[in-house]
C-alpha cells in the first residue's frame, strides 16, 4: 500500500513539472532549461520522497509548501522569462490542477477504494496526463501566445490561484488530514467543485484579451494597408496633374515654334525640365525609399516647411518594405506634428547612416513646447479614434523584426524618433 | 592631423587639399603611390580621404581593404561621384562617406568626428604587469576584458589575448568609464568595438561576449548612444 502511495506522488511531482514546464516560458534555450531542471528538481523530488518513507505522507503534506513549493518556486522564477503576474499565475495555475487532482483522488479512495491507495493510483495514473493532453490541445498554444501579447492584468488572476493554493493546501492537510475530519468534507468538495469554475472564467477572460490583441493586430495591418492606398492614390492625382501640364506645355511649345521663337521654346523647355526635376526628386538611389521621400518632400512642401535630408544609403539591397513601413510612419508623425505648429516653426530633418552592423535612421521634427517624452517611452497619439495610434508601435515591430530597436524622445522642443535595424547578416 | 588624400583627378584632390587648410595633408594621385609611400616610408596617417574611382591598377574600394589590412584602426573616409557604394564602404567600416563636390560643412564635420575619436583614445592606454614583466595596450587596441579565477584576459584587435592579475571591478575602476562598459560579472567590454547587439550577447570581431540581466538595461541605452554618435 505505502509503495503505492509514493509512486503516485511520484507520478503526481513528475507531472507539476510537466504542466507547468507546457505553460510557462523559459529565458534560456531548450536544452539549457531541461538542464537546469533536471538539475534542480531530481533532487527535490528525491528529497520529498525521503521525507515520505522516512516521516510518512501525513507529515509531508503538512510541510510540502515549505519542502516542494517554495524551492520550485525559487528555482522556475531564476529560469523563467517571466517575473512578475504571468510567472506566478502559471505556477499557481499548474500546482493548483495537480493538488486538486491529487486531494481529489486521495477522498476518492478513502471513500470508495477502502484506503489501500489502487483507486489513488491508477485515478492519478489516468488524469495527470488526461490533464496534460487537454492543456497540450486546447490551452498551450494560445496560452503562450497570451503571454507574448497581453502584459498587465495578471496580478489579479495570480492572487486568486495563489489563494487557491493555500485554501487547497491548508483545508486538505490541516489540522489533520481532509480525510479524518468527515464533517468538512461537504465544504472541501464544494472548494473542490468551486475551483475549476473560477479556472474556466479566469481562462476564459484571458481568452478574451487574446481575441482583443488579434484583432487588434488585424486593425492595425488594415490601417497600414489603408495607407498604402491612399499614398497610391495621391501618386495617381499627381500623375494626372502632370499629365494635364504637360499638356499646357505642348501647346505652350507649339505655340512658340510656329512663330519661329527657337530661342523662347528653349527657355521654355529648359524651365519646364527643372520643374519635372523638383516634382520627381532624387533623394537616395533606392527607388522604394526615394519613393517615399519624393511623395513627403511634396507634403511638407504644401506646408511651407523646411525639409532636410541626409540620407547615405545607395542601390544596395535593403529590406525595403520595413524599411519603407518604418519611414512612412515616422514621416506621417512628423508631418501632423508640424501642421500644428506656426509656419516658420516647421522643419524636419531625416538622416540615414550606416554605423557598425546598423542602418541608424534619425527623424528630428519641431513640435509643441509642452510636449515631454522621456527615452523609452511611446507617447500617445495625438489624434483621436480607433484608427489612429498605431504607428511608432509599427515603427517599433517593424524595427525589433530587422534585429533593431526604435527610441523616441523630446528634446529642446524637437521630437526625436531614432531607429536602428540590423542590416548586416541579416537575409533580406 | 595628418591626412592623406588619394585621388587621380589632381583638381579634385588639389581642391580637397585646399579645403583642408591648417592640417598636414598629403596628396596621393595613385593606390600604388600612396601603398608604396605607406611601406617604404613607414608612413602613418590619422585620417585616409580616398576617392572611389582612382586608377585600373586598384580602386578606392581595394585600397581601403589594403589599408584595413595594414592597419586595422585605420580611419577611412571615402569620397566620390557616386553614390552606389555605401554598402561596400559601411562594410569596410569607413568612418564618413562624402560625396563630390565635397561641402565645406561636411569636411568640418568628419574632421570633427575623426578628432573626437583620436581624443577619446589619446595617451588613454591600459598598463597591467604578468609575471614580473610590464605591459601597456592603448584603449584602441582592446576588444573585450575578461575574469576568471583572479586572472584578467586581455583581448587585443590583433587576435592576441594579454593576462595579468587582479580583480575586474578594481581595473574597471582605473579604466575610462565612456569607453569601457561592464556588462557580465567578469566581463568588461570596448564599446567601441562592438559590432552589434545580439539578443543578450555583445558581438564584437565575431566573439560573442555574454550580457547579465543587471547589466542588459545601461549596455543596450550606451551602445544605442554609441550607434546614434555617426548621426549629427
Amino acid at each position: 500500500m505505502e509503495i503505492l502511495r509514493e509512486l503516485s506522488l511520484l507520478w503526481s511531482l513528475f507531472h507539476i513539472l510537466i504542466l507547468f514546464m507546457m505553460l510557462y516560458r523559459s529565458r534560456y534555450p531548450r536544452r539549457k532549461t531541461l538542464f537546469l531542471t533536471g538539475i534542480t528538481m531530481i533532487p527535490l523530488i528525491a528529497l520529498n520522497l525521503a521525507g515520505v518513507a522516512i516521516y510518512g505522507a501525513q507529515f509531508m503534506g503538512k510541510i510540502f509548501i515549505l519542502t516542494c513549493t517554495l524551492p520550485s518556486l525559487f528555482v522556475f522564477w531564476f529560469i523563467s522569462e517571466d517575473k512578475k503576474g504571468r510567472f506566478f499565475f502559471t505556477f499557481c495555475l499548474a500546482d493548483t490542477v495537480a493538488l486538486w487532482i491529487i486531494a481529489a483522488t486521495n477522498v476518492a479512495d478513502f471513500y470508495f477504494g477502502g484506503g489501500q491507495c489502487i483507486l489513488m493510483f491508477i485515478s492519478r495514473m489516468i488524469m495527470f496526463p488526461l490533464v496534460e493532453w487537454i492543456a497540450i490541445r486546447h490551452l498551450r498554444k494560445p496560452y503562450l501566445e497570451l503571454q507574448g501579447a497581453v502584459a498587465s492584468g495578471w496580478g489579479i488572476f495570480a492572487g486568486m490561484t495563489a489563494l487557491y493554493y493555500i485554501l487547497l493546501a491548508v483545508f486538505a492537510n490541516f489540522p489533520v488530514i481532509i480525510t479524518a475530519r468527515p464533517q468538512e468534507l461537504p465544504t472541501f468538495l464544494l472548494v473542490l467543485m468551486l475551483m475549476p469554475m473560477t479556472y474556466a472564467t479566469i481562462l476564459t477572460a484571458l481568452y478574451r484579451q487574446l481575441l482583443l490583441y488579434r484583432r487588434q493586430q488585424s486593425e492595425r495591418i488594415l490601417q497600414e494597408q489603408k495607407h498604402a492606398l491612399e499614398v497610391q492614390l495621391e501618386n495617381q492625382q499627381r500623375i494626372r496633374r502632370m499629365k494635364h501640364d504637360m499638356k499646357g506645355y505642348a501647346v505652350t511649345l507649339s505655340g512658340l515654334l510656329a512663330e519661329g521663337k527657337i530661342q523662347e521654346a528653349q527657355e521654355y523647355l529648359n524651365a519646364v525640365r527643372t520643374e519635372m526635376d523638383s516634382l520627381l526628386g532624387q533623394f537616395c538611389a533606392n527607388p522604394y525609399i526615394n519613393a517615399i521621400f519624393v511623395q513627403y518632400s511634396q507634403k511638407f512642401q504644401e506646408i511651407h516647411a523646411d525639409f532636410q535630408l541626409d540620407i547615405c544609403i545607395g542601390d544596395e539591397e535593403l529590406p525595403y518594405m520595413d524599411l519603407c513601413r518604418i519611414l512612412a510612419n515616422g514621416l506621417e508623425n512628423a508631418y501632423d506634428a508640424l501642421e500644428a505648429l506656426k509656419v516658420q516653426e516647421r522643419e524636419i530633418s531625416v538622416q540615414m547612416k550606416y554605423s557598425r552592423d546598423y542602418l541608424v535612421i534619425r527623424i528630428r521634427n519641431r513640435c509643441q513646447e509642452d510636449l515631454r517624452v522621456e527615452k523609452g517611452a511611446i507617447p500617445p497619439s495625438s489624434k483621436g479614434g480607433r484608427e489612429h495610434g498605431f504607428g511608432l508601435a509599427t515603427v517599433k515591430e517593424a524595427a525589433e523584426r530587422l534585429g533593431g530597436d526604435m527610441l523616441c524622445y523630446t528634446e529642446n522642443h524637437n521630437f526625436v524618433l531614432d531607429v536602428m535595424v540590423r542590416i548586416k547578416n541579416l537575409s533580406i | 592631423m595628418r591626412i592623406a588624400v588619394c585621388d587621380d583627378c589632381s583638381e579634385d584632390a588639389l581642391s580637397l587639399k585646399k579645403s583642408l587648410r591648417g592640417q598636414d595633408v598629403q596628396v596621393f594621385f595613385s593606390a600604388k603611390d600612396l601603398l608604396a609611400n605607406i611601406t617604404a616610408r613607414n608612413l602613418n596617417f590619422d585620417l585616409y580621404l580616398i576617392d572611389i574611382y582612382i586608377d585600373d591598377f586598384m580602386d578606392g574600394i581595394e585600397l581601403a581593404k589594403k589599408l584595413r589590412e595594414m592597419d586595422k584602426e585605420a580611419v577611412i573616409c571615402f569620397v566620390s561621384t557616386s553614390d552606389a557604394f555605401y554598402r561596400e564602404a559601411y562594410d569596410l567600416y569607413a568612418v564618413q562617406y562624402l560625396l563630390k563636390p565635397v561641402q565645406k560643412d561636411a569636411l568640418r564635420k568628419l574632421l570633427d568626428k575623426v578628432s573626437g575619436n583620436m581624443d577619446r583614445y589619446r595617451e588613454q592606454s591600459l598598463s597591467f604587469k604578468w609575471r614580473g614583466q610590464s605591459g601597456t595596450i592603448p584603449y584602441r587596441k582592446i576588444l573585450y576584458i575578461s575574469s576568471r579565477e583572479h586572472t584578467i584576459s586581455i583581448y587585443c584587435t590583433d587576435g592576441t589575448v594579454q593576462k595579468c592579475k587582479g580583480k575586474l571591478s578594481e581595473l574597471e575602476l582605473r579604466l575610462c568609464g565612456d569607453v569601457f562598459l561592464r556588462c557580465h560579472q567578469s566581463f568588461l567590454v570596448n564599446i567601441y568595438q562592438v559590432d552589434n547587439l545580439d539578443g543578450n550577447d555583445l558581438i564584437i570581431s565575431g566573439q560573442r561576449v555574454p550580457i547579465s540581466r543587471k547589466y542588459f538595461a545601461e549596455v543596450k541605452r550606451r551602445y544605442q548612444e554609441i550607434l546614434f554618435e555617426e548621426v549629427d
